[in-house]
């Protein structure tokens, strides 16, 4: 019987030692990522997800109007964008900012977020509707405004 | 004549095998993210499970013991059951990653909601596995899952600059938006997607399945050393599409949609009903590949008597155990997380694990009391030693890294 | 007790002289004849004096590959030695301790396996 390595009953001060060593590293690696996580932090990590779901919308989009793209795919596409901008609108809805600038930004993430969220229905609607209104043009240009003013919000956001 | 065609088609396998929704999830994430930069990695993945695969099977082919067998006698029963579950829990992981892959390839397919999709999957993967024999279930699912060179096809299509690609891969360094330690968490996550330990307790237990001599060997080598290469070669065409259409247009994979947009982009229609069918059998070969390895590791394990070519009767607890582990499974879905974040949670724990199954088959692919005269050569050794330091090391960083960067994001 | 409680004790000789730990336990399949094969019986105890962890089966044979691998493992437990059931003396909850003028028996096993 060959029998083991480092699971025996016998305590042993070196590797209770240990143990805590690592849980203190563990701790304090915690504590690195933890001190990142400020408000401008998440705003700027909730936008950028938001742009690129958006752009992957705006791509599903026109590969669709291109014929290159069944319905099912990108109507797949759109609800996972969708899916997309809410987990961020999340961690944005989660913030709890303590200045009056932090909360004007915040509630101007908000806005743009939602008129994201108001082209993706309006993209979906474009691609189940069989008689053109909206039309894929119009699903196309409600995102690219999205798009747009996510961007502006971006640079705005990031300067900080 | 026969003997060519039994190669061939174990090529074909290999390369269909090799990718699953691990490999697809994180080239996919990688080539978005930080273009062919990362492209080294996939060769040092591929190479070592090349290695890796070698090894388990000439230790099955000579002795006859699958992998958690001669874990489980060089560990001893106490340490061997903290490494079983490790590996089974990752294992497990993997199950429902795969699970939800087919569940997200066929929401692709008809825009049912891929929840709905979920029970669907699971009984057929368990149908398939009480049923179907195990050479048809490799070759059907491994020759569909070759359907996904489409990604290569529509890499070609989509015409990019070559040479602006090549750059990308040769002078690997981290992108301007990346941080470094992002750059090395995807490396370990590429390195455990394309090393998933699954795929070796598979690949020795089929060893055992199909009743391998060590006359087999020479083939299953042509099949591993041919076959995995080309299936490394399809990964980075994953990436490699992902780096021209969706890292210039700002778009960071977190969904299988967006991973099949670029070859709608290059190949059409045409381009996504292959791609479609290629994400569905390899997920599908996965799931089965991944189920039936959780019930040989058990099995195997507490001396259960297990194998497909059993008739379930008479090896019941193997697959009951691998029934409770597809109910797990759904069940972990049917909770809404979302497969893809499981998925690449998967392939690091995968990095994790790895040495725990690779230190003892290295060991006892040495013993000449198993191997006979079938033991490691110089060279094997040489690369053996090489990469468990790497998997060690990989290993090791693997947590720290996934803390600092809040698991990549 | 059982006997995986014993892995870990450490063992001393009748001088309590500290010899190193438990790391395994060998057996000899000679005992009565059951349905499988003979019974096993507790043929002795391996004691290393500088680690107790697994051996990976390096004890048994002259295994020296994989290179350094195989030198590291031998380095951890050198001078390991195999005492008889019949040298031993007391087997307590914190020692195990030996006979006076017991002999220490090489780990390795030789071609056929056996002791």
């Amino acid at each position: 019987m060959e029998v083991p390595i480092w699971w025996g009953n016998a305590p042993s001060a070196h590797r209770r030692s240990l143990l805590v060593l690592s849980v203190a590293f563990l701790a304090f690696l915690t504590g690195c990522t933890g001190q990142s996580g400020g408000t401008w932090h998440v705003l700027s990590t909730a936008v950028g997800d938001s742009a690129s779901a958006i752009a992957a919308a705006r791509l599903a989009l026109g590969l669709d109007s291109a014929g290159k793209l069944t319905t099912a795919a990108t109507s797949t596409a759109l609800d996972d964008a969708l899916r997309e901008l809410q987990a961020s609108r999340d961690t944005v809805l989660r913030l709890t900012p303590s200045t009056p600038e932090d909360r004007a930004v915040r509630q101007e993430t908000l806005t743009v977020l939602d008129t994201c969220a108001a082209g993706l229905t309006t993209a979906r609607d474009a691609v189940f509707s069989g008689n053109g209104s909206p039309s894929l043009a119009d699903g196309d240009r409600a995102l690219k405004s999205g798009a747009d003013s996510l961007s502006q919000l971006k640079t705005k956001v990031d300067s900080k | 004549m026969k003997r060519v065609l039994g190669v061939a088609l174990g090529i074909l396998t290999a390369i269909g095998g090799f990718v699953d929704i691990g490999d697809l999830v994180t080239n996919a994430v990688v080539g978005s993210r930080f273009g062919l930069s990362l492209v080294w990695v996939v060769g040092v993945g591929v190479l070592g499970i090349c290695l890796f695969a070698n090894m388990s099977g000439r230790v099955a082919a000579a002795s006859g013991r699958a992998t958690f067998e001669v874990i489980r006698e060089r560990l001893g029963p106490r340490a061997g059951l903290v490494n079983l579950s490790g590996s089974f829990l990752i294992n497990l992981m993997t199950v429902t990653a795969e699970i939800g892959g087919i569940a997200l390839a066929l929401q692709l397919a008809s825009s049912v909601h891929y929840l709905m999709w979920i029970p669907v999957a699971a009984v057929a993967v368990w149908l398939v596995i009480w049923r179907v024999k195990f050479s048809i279930m490799e070759n059907v699912t491994g020759l569909l899952g070759l359907t996904l060179i489409v990604f290569a096809v529509a890499l070609f299509l989509l015409k990019p600059d070559w040479g602006a690609l090549a750059g990308q891969a040769l002078a690997a360094a981290v992108p301007a938006e990346e941080t470094a330690s992002s750059y090395w968490y995807y490396a370990i996550a590429l390195f455990g997607a394309a090393m998933t330990p699954y795929e070796v307790f598979f690949f020795s237990s089929g060893a055992v399945e199909e009743g391998w001599s060590i006359k087999d060997l020479i083939q299953s080598r042509i099949d591993v050393l041919v076959g995995f290469p080309l299936g490394g070669l399809l990964s980075v065409a994953i990436a490699g599409c992902a780096a021209v259409v969706l890292l210039p247009a700002g778009i960071a994979v977190t969904s299988l949609s967006q991973i099949i947009l670029p070859v709608a982009e290059g190949a059409g229609k045409v381009g996504l009903a292959f791609v479609l069918v290629g994400l569905v059998a390899a997920t599908f070969g996965a799931a089965l590949e991944t189920t039936l390895s959780s019930g040989y590791t058990l099995a195997q394990f507490f001396g259960w008597s297990w194998g497909k070519f059993r008739r379930p009767a008479q090896a019941a607890r193997f697959h009951l155990a691998m029934i409770i582990c597809l109910l797990i499974g759904m069940a972990v879905l049917a909770t809404g997380v979302d497969p893809v974040l499981i998925t690449e949670y998967s392939v690091v724990f995968s990095a994790i694990a790895l040495p725990l199954t690779y230190l003892p088959i290295l060991i006892v692919a040495n013993d000449p009391q198993y191997m006979g005269e079938h033991v490691n050569g110089r060279p094997v050794n040489v690369l053996g030693m090489v990469y468990l330091v790497i998997i060690l090391v990989a290993s090791l960083a693997a947590i720290p890294l996934m803390i600092v960067t809040g698991a990549g994001s | 007790m059982i006997l995986g409680d014993l892995l870990g004790t450490p063992v001393h000789d009748s001088d309590g002289i500290r010899l190193g730990r438990v790391a395994d336990a060998r057996f000899t399949l000679d005992g009565d004849p059951q349905q499988l094969m003979a019974g096993a019986r507790l043929l002795g105890l391996v004691v290393s004096p500088h680690s107790w962890s697994s051996f990976l089966g390096y004890e048994r044979t002259g295994l020296t590959q994989p290179w350094p691998l195989a030198s590291l493992l031998r380095w951890r437990h050198r001078g390991s030695f195999v005492v008889m059931w019949d040298d031993i003396a007391v087997i307590g909850e914190e020692s195990v301790r030996l006979r006076d003028g017991f002999t220490a028996y090489s780990p390795a096993l030789d071609e056929a396996g056996q002791q």
